[in-house]
């Protein structure tokens, strides 16, 4: 079995955790940015809403712009995880480490939740989430589909 | 499953070292110095553990956790004294300028670590069964809420932290 570091391009959609793992989280942001219009109405599109009637499934806070975010992650991951593994395990890391980014500086940045610096209109749930979704991302995006060989070796390296 | 341990040690360091960092913002000077070193190295060893094949010097990680694990024991055993006596005991939660609930958090992830680096000392460089595709998802994904569980609540801990879920309100 090879031990390089580089991804495997070739990797077989069902023996990729990569691909598995942008698929699915592709398709439940795009879903979540789709559903999320029916809550934003009144809201503006960058700013705080009034943290009541914006809240996806009465939990998850979003505005237009927050909305257009999960939009333009969940494509990016769709179209990664049914490209190649390569591809999948690139966009993972990459929208890993910008949602543990929003997961920490969005935590601070919200202090005051009516101020105009919280612009995707974050709370508590939405820091959760995003801190939940960067980890497994980040895990998955730098820890698997390491080899080029996966005849014996399905998951990580 | 060393596989699956090298990936919860890396999500816990990951987690402690966030902690860590965010309560280093608004410590005193002494403790911030230290804070920003513990989770900027915590971060990067996190970071090596998930992108590499092997735990990364696991006998000095090890004796890390349980130095930090036993710092955190030590803070919090100064606070106890602080609280029996009022006079010395500086702002609501804290000592020394440190508050104690996201350090305990941070602890709690310290101590998982140890014990997973306990296991892999005890196991050195012996081979195991790699987990196939969708138990491994399923590990990463238990291992990430445990993680941003512990993580999310210290942060909404710390004194920026406590202000931004007051700022909320919901």
């Amino acid at each position: 079995m090879s031990t390089t570091a580089s991804p495997a391009r070739g990797t077989r959609f069902g023996a990729s955790p990569n691909r598995i793992l942008a698929t699915v989280f592709g398709i439940v942001y795009l879903l979540v940015g789709l559903i999320g219009f029916f809550w934003t109405s009144g809201v503006p599109f960058a700013g705080p809403g009034n943290g009541s009637s914006n809240l996806i499934l009465g939990i998850f806070e979003v505005n237009p712009l927050h909305n257009v975010a999960h939009l333009l992650i969940g494509i990016a991951l769709l179209i990664a995880g049914t490209a190649s593994a390569s591809a999948a395990k690139a966009t993972n890391t990459t929208i890993g480490a910008i949602y543990l980014l929003l997961g920490i500086v969005g935590f601070f940045l919200a202090a005051n939740h009516d101020s105009p610096l919280n612009f995707l209109s974050l709370n508590t749930p939405d820091h959760f989430l995003h801190l939940a979704s960067a980890v497994v991302l980040l895990a998955v995006g730098l820890g698997a589909d390491r080899v080029a060989d996966t005849r014996s070796a399905p998951a990580a390296a | 499953m060393a596989t699956m341990i090298r990936t919860w040690l890396g999500l816990g360091a990951l987690g402690a070292g966030l902690v860590h960092l965010a309560v280093a913002a608004g410590s005193a000077p002494g403790a911030l110095a230290l804070l920003v070193l513990v989770g900027a190295a915590e971060v990067a060893w996190g970071v090596t553990a998930l992108a590499r094949e092997r735990v990364p010097l696991p006998r000095i990680a090890l004796a890390g956790a349980v130095a930090a694990v036993v710092g955190v024991a030590a803070v919090l055993v100064l606070r106890a004294g602080a609280m029996s006596h009022m006079a010395t005991m500086t702002p609501a939660g804290t000592v020394a300028g440190v508050p104690a609930v996201p350090m305990l958090g941070a602890a709690l992830l310290e101590l998982g670590c140890a014990a997973a680096l306990a296991v892999v000392v005890r196991r050195g460089r012996r081979e195991s069964r790699r987990p196939g595709v969708w138990a491994y998802l399923g590990g990463v994904v238990a291992g990430a809420a445990v993680v941003a569980g512990i993580t999310s609540a210290s942060l909404g801990a710390t004194p920026v932290g406590a202000m931004a879920m007051q700022g909320m309100g919901h």
